[in-house]
């Protein structure tokens, strides 16, 4: 019978793993910084849900304290000009809507887009993680599905007045997304985790968040083909 | 509700149907995408039973190819199969049959270590294989097809092509038990299993495929496999039934002959119409009132309110389990293809 692979066949102290980690572990620890920080701004244009949004932001804080540990338990140094870089695109949309008070943009960016991206990312790393790195991971993932929530209830009752700007900021920023995974197929490879299943576990993600919103299946996958199109 | 995860037959076949559904997007992609692509609920279905019950459905895309299999993309198969029941689960399905390559991946890759799916801890209660039902109609088929194309089940050898797995196991036992079949053949892979399942019957020749099928009366089909295999018609019997229930079914668009009967096995026609879509997407004759015994089963779990996982783990189907689904499937008005 053929056999699946398992994580014993990972060597986590060898430089090759240690130099994909160095960029992967800087990309979460800049994307839960982005995320802090974004929570912060969406905490200023939403003022009536500022308690909430702040309690969110700190704990974006928290989770990057929490891979700033797994880094250091490899004895990896994370490459955070590389992760800068690869955040910038998304950060200048954001910061672009942020200034012009397009929220329906910024929730869409930040609380489905980054948000569903992580799940997917965390999701298909737990299987593969060092001890200390999946026990961290998993106590994320359970928090990250309260964020996704936040957005997709704000954005299920404004649905009707947000429905244009929400597929305009899709068509802009899904295919971002395609190609920042393209930008890490190898690394995630190297730790084990396939394009495929972090596109799948997004696009589960993403379209189960789309659809609690109040789109159909039709036009999720119309919203999705966005995404294709840039992979 | 019930719920059936199915899938298509080939990407050819998949890139017809985006494009036929109006998905045009989705049409001109590769087995790359699919690979990726997330399950969908894509049919709402009615059902009606001859008793005048009424059950509703929803139909759940997998997205698994065949091709996953042949190209050994094996994460990619086991992940579609998990995913669609995950979905099924969050949607409050309460019994989903698991189609066509769907239960076989489940087994073959032990895909019960996996019960974590993100957030959701699949309840496997809630699903079936469906395969008690399939054996059942199959053994049907060859009950009343044989009479169809007069031969004599008193008289006749019957070949069982993947007689040790889950499905061809069971036909084995109620030939065994429940008829009077002259002779048993048994093929298989597994030359151990095929003891274990002869020392079981207490029959049945052990034999190779080339062998066997010159001296079979009737051929039951039930080895599933990624690719279609072809048949010589010219060194089968005449008359000769040949029932295939393997999947996908593609030995009856290969073999024509005078005096070969070629019937699709474990496939059950309902007294009613069906209102649904999915069974013109994958082909049936009769798309209202065709369909997979397998996906019947979950329908018919639902009928009776049995909530159970009624067909699962392997080689797990007594004469007697395979005679209660029977028994309601009479009662429900479903009944077995015939030639």
């Amino acid at each position: 019978m053929q056999q699946l692979p398992t994580k014993s066949e990972i060597d986590y102290k060898s430089e090759k793993y240690k130099d994909a980690y160095s960029r992967i572990n800087a990309i979460v620890i800049e994307g839960e910084q982005e995320a802090h920080e974004n929570y912060i701004q969406l905490a200023e244009l939403l003022p009536e849900h500022q308690d909430e949004l702040i309690r969110l932001s700190n704990m974006e804080s928290r989770h990057k304290k929490g891979f700033e540990a797994c880094g250091r338990n490899l004895q990896v140094t994370p490459n955070m000009q590389f992760a800068k870089e690869f955040f910038a695109q998304l950060h200048q949309n954001f910061q672009r809507a942020a200034d012009e008070g397009r929220v329906v943009t910024c929730l869409l960016i930040q609380s489905l887009i980054i948000e569903c991206f992580a799940i997917a990312a965390y999701d298909i790393y737990i299987p593969v993680a060092d001890d200390f790195a999946r026990k961290i991971t998993e106590g994320v993932v359970k928090d990250e599905y309260s964020h996704l929530n936040f957005g997709e209830v704000w954005l299920k009752a404004h649905f009707t007045e947000s429905k244009a700007e929400l597929e305009e900021a899709n068509r802009q920023n899904l295919p971002i997304v395609w190609k920042m995974l393209n930008q890490v197929e190898e690394d995630a490879r190297t730790m084990m985790m396939e394009k495929d299943a972090l596109v799948e576990d997004f696009m589960i993600q993403y379209g189960e968040a789309l659809n609690n919103i109040g789109f159909t299946t039709r036009d999720i996958m119309r919203l999705s083909a966005y995404g294709l199109k840039a992979a | 509700m019930f719920g059936l995860i199915g899938h298509l037959t080939s990407l050819e076949h998949a890139q017809a149907v985006a494009r036929e559904l109006g998905y045009p997007e989705y049409a001109d992609q590769g087995l790359d995408f699919w690979c990726s692509a997330p399950p969908q609920i894509v049919d709402n279905i009615t059902v009606t039973s001859v008793t005048g019950q009424k059950i509703e459905g929803r139909y759940v895309e997998s997205c698994f190819l065949p091709e996953m299999l042949a190209t050994r993309r094996i994460k990619a198969a086991t992940r579609k199969i998990l995913n669609a029941m995950a979905h099924a689960q969050k949607h409050g399905i309460n019994i989903t049959a698991l189609g066509g390559f769907s239960s076989i991946i489940f087994e073959n890759f032990n895909l019960e270590q996996f019960r974590q799916v993100r957030n959701i801890k699949l309840d496997f209660e809630r699903f079936t294989t469906g395969n008690t039902h399939t054996a059942y109609i199959i053994c049907r088929q060859v009950e009343q097809a044989s009479k169809q194309v007069g031969i004599e089940l008193s008289k006749a050898t019957v070949a069982v092509c993947g007689a040790t797995g889950d499905i061809g196991s069971a036909i084995c036992r109620w030939l065994d038990t429940r008829t009077d079949v002259k002779e048993l053949l048994l093929i298989a892979r597994n030359q151990e299993r095929l003891q274990e399942l002869q020392a079981q019957l207490g029959r049945g020749k052990i034999m190779a495929l080339e062998a066997a099928l010159p001296e079979a009366d009737i051929v039951v089909w039930v080895a599933s496999m990624a690719k279609g295999v072809e048949i010589e018609p010219g060194v089968l019997k005449q008359p000769c039934l040949l029932i295939d229930g393997g999947y996908p079914k593609n030995l009856a668009t290969k073999i024509q002959r005078p005096g070969l009967y070629v019937l699709n096995g474990g496939i059950v026609e309902h007294s009613l119409d069906i209102d649904w879509k999915i069974m013109s997407i994958v082909n049936m004759d009769v798309p209202g009132r065709q369909l997979f015994a397998c996906f019947a089963e979950s329908m018919l779990l639902e009928f009776e309110k049995l909530y159970t996982n009624f067909s699962w783990g392997r080689n797990q189907i007594t004469v007697e389990k395979m005679e209660q689904i029977g028994q309601v499937s009479v009662k429900h008005g479903f009944r077995p293809l015939l030639v």
